[in-house]
């Protein structure tokens, strides 16, 4: 029976070369699928870990804003907050000239122990100007005037006080690159460090060591600053910002440690205080133990704002769950084609053969021996053609794989302008592109061994569902009209 | 030997082809089945074998009941045809078709199969051509060839020698008459030419579904 069944594939190579290349491709497809579907699921969980849930703290200015009202009408505000009498110099200032609620950056490292929190982040900005630095400006807008209003002088430049500045979203994302230098750490705690865009560095001829020096804008603190890293925006530097709010360009944004920041504006060093904390949680799905666990930590509900932000991590999920349907259909249009294909293919064979049925039959051929025969010749194609996808197709998988997603990207490409069009920012909507382009083209296609097998044990089992299927009524075959005068495909 | 006792067999229901029919065809014997339609001789055919069963009495294959016989043992051990479709797998070759049939059934025994070949006529040439490629009269000759090298025991043929020249006509005569007398297979061929059949030993007629 072997000897037949070797017959019928090399002596009909045409035919056995169409059937092998089309396992060969379902097979590969079907791999592709899987390990899309898998990997885009992986990346997912990635995602989730990467960007996952971002709980925040921040200081409450409204209710700020009516317990200043309320005190000034004889009202007492809730004596459970965390006030800071002496805090009249904070970046608050400008609010809430006398007692006021801050988020001071002990309270915030109070909350960062809490076992739900993966890391913590705490920013505080304020503007400022220059002392012999000039800022980066549009084209034709270079002769920048320091005006002032009533001893106030125009900001110049964005002064950012960070506890880590590599897990700022804009460095994260790859829209800020550092490119020479070192990110601003804990360990820049009470230094003077700062990092600076290249633009900035460039114009005012700055590099790794160099000191500079910054004013507040009221002009009453200075400080100076050494330049301890340099990094290049991604953001054009005229991206929709007028002359007068240069100072909001990414170009003049300076990165500090945020007791720099804090001794500029004038804050206690030794505690600074933070605009906002930011904690990355382990489990996203632990927020709400996590703000239980905060207030009991004093944070008071009534000072401060707890919030989640789950934006980028939903971003980019929204795309890898576009990826894993992509996955799904290719996998299942495979499945189905595998079966498909089989079966009609088989039915045609089938009848085609008939002559030889019928002569196999003739010669006292058992219709078990040739069901199995015709099973063997189909088995062996399939198990070549997989066994060829499963070697030979992860080298293409990468080509493909890179056409997929370049399609993939085009169509989200035009959805994004679509979505900048409609109003949302350039950055968030270039932060949330190159997130999703960073985690899409993370995605790995290669299959593992697991993979492998998968696709083997599935195809295989289709394709033996379907072949026996289209082959049993050769099973059921009957010897009785061989020699009568039908016609022989009625016997078939 | 093949012995139908009391056969009766209506075709389709309707017409009866055998009624109480009962005969002896021999091993070493080459009969012709003449006279009533080629549907009533193919179904006698099939009778004599057993690929139908009669409607009352019984055929013995070798003094055994067909009835007791599967069709692939009858097939594969006792009998061979030569009939309009010729037993063959398209793709493949006279030779390899030949080894395909030897395979299936048990060859015989004592016989080289190379003299076979050349004694038949199938040179080089011929057995890389296809079944498909061969004249009538070389056809005959490949289900011969067939019957000599598995070893069947009885041999069926429809008349094909409407296709045959005179010559081939005389060359199929003494092909079957060595088959039945030499060989020892029983020879039967079903024609409604009377020249023909009376190249037979015995001429078997088919009259009011008796066999004469």
């Amino acid at each position: 029976m072997l000897k037949r069944t070797f017959w019928y594939i090399f002596l009909r190579p045409s035919r056995s070369f169409f059937i092998l290349f089309m396992y060969f491709s379902l097979g590969s497809f079907m791999l592709l699928g899987l390990k899309w579907n898998s990997s885009a699921e992986a990346e997912l969980e990635y995602a989730r870990n990467k960007w996952g849930l971002k709980a925040i703290i921040q200081v409450n200015a409204k209710s700020l804003f009516e317990a200043k009202a309320n005190s000034k009408s004889g009202k007492n505000p809730p004596q459970t907050g965390h006030f800071n009498e002496s805090s009249s110099n904070s970046s608050y200032e400008r609010f809430l000239p006398s007692q006021i609620a801050t988020l001071s950056m002990k309270m915030a490292d109070d909350v960062s122990n809490l076992p739900e929190v993966k890391s913590a982040q705490y920013t505080s900005i304020i503007n400022v100007v220059g002392k012999g630095i000039s800022p980066v400006t549009p084209a034709g807008r270079d002769k920048s005037k320091l005006e002032t209003t009533e001893g106030i002088k125009k900001p110049q430049f964005q002064l950012m006080g960070v506890l880590k500045s590599e897990v700022l979203d804009a460095f994260k994302s790859n829209i800020n690159i550092l490119i020479s230098g070192s990110d601003i750490s804990p360990a820049d705690l009470n230094t003077n460090n700062a990092i600076i865009e290249h633009g900035l560095a460039d114009k005012n001829h700055l590099k790794i060591g160099d000191t500079f020096e910054l004013e507040s804008i009221d002009g009453n603190r200075t400080k100076s600053f050494i330049v301890s890293g340099i990094f290049i925006s991604g953001v054009p530097q005229n991206s929709g910002l007028a002359g007068d709010l240069s100072f909001l360009s990414d170009k003049n944004r300076i990165f500090t440690s945020v007791t720099a920041m804090s001794e500029l504006s004038g804050g206690f060093v030794e505690n600074p205080i933070v605009d906002k904390a930011i904690f990355t949680l382990k489990n996203p799905d632990s927020y709400e133990q996590f703000r239980i666990k905060a207030m009991e930590k004093g944070i008071n509900l009534f000072f401060y704002d707890i919030y989640k932000d789950d934006t980028q991590f939903k971003a980019v999920s929204y795309q890898l769950k576009k990826a894993i349907s992509i996955g799904t259909i290719l996998t299942l249009s495979t499945f189905i084609g595998l079966f498909l294909f089989t079966t009609l293919l088989l039915l045609a064979i089938r009848k085609k053969r008939s002559e030889e049925i019928q002569t196999l039959l003739l010669f006292g051929e058992s219709n078990r021996n040739i069901f199995t025969q015709l099973l063997l010749e189909w088995m062996i194609l399939i198990v070549i053609g997989f066994a060829l996808a499963i070697i030979i197709s992860p080298i293409a998988l990468d080509k493909i794989s890179y056409i997929l997603k370049e399609i993939f990207f085009l169509i989200q490409e035009n959805s994004t302008n679509n979505i900048h069009q409609s109003g949302n920012s350039y950055a968030d909507v270039l932060s949330k592109f190159t997130q999703m382009e960073t985690v899409l083209f993370d995605l790995d296609l290669k299959p593992n061994f697991y993979d492998q097998m998968g696709v083997t044990l599935i195809g295989l089992f289709l394709s033996v569902n379907a072949a026996v299927l289209t082959l049993l009524k050769v099973l059921r075959m009957s010897k009785r009209n061989l020699l009568m005068d039908s016609d022989l495909e009625e016997s078939i | 030997m093949i012995e139908l006792q009391n056969v009766s067999f209506q075709f389709n229901k309707q017409v009866q082809v055998l009624n109480q029919a009962s005969y002896i065809f021999h091993q070493n014997v080459f009969y012709a089945i003449s006279g009533s339609t080629e549907a009533a001789r193919n179904a006698t055919f099939s009778l004599m074998i057993g690929l139908i069963e009669p409607e009352f009495g019984r055929v013995l294959f070798n003094e055994k009941n067909l009835k007791h016989s599967s069709p692939e043992e009858i097939l594969k051990d006792y009998v061979g045809f030569h009939n309009q479709h010729s037993r063959q797998v398209e793709y493949l070759n006279v030779k390899r078709n030949i080894e395909l049939a030897m395979d299936i059934s048990i060859p015989r025994k004592n016989v080289n199969i190379d003299d076979v070949l050349v004694e038949f006529g199938f040179d080089e040439d011929l057995l890389e051509k296809k079944v498909s490629d061969l004249t009538p009269y070389q056809r005959f000759l490949y289900d011969i060839v067939l019957v000599v090298l598995c070893d069947k025991k009885t041999v069926l043929i429809t008349d094909p020698t409407k296709a045959f020249n005179e010559k081939e006509i005389n060359l199929f005569e003494s092909k079957l008459k060595k088959l039945a007398h030499e060989i020892g297979v029983c020879v039967v061929l079903s024609t409604e030419s009377k020249e023909i059949a009376k190249l037979a030993d015995k001429i078997v007629v088919i009259i009011n579904g008796k066999l004469i």
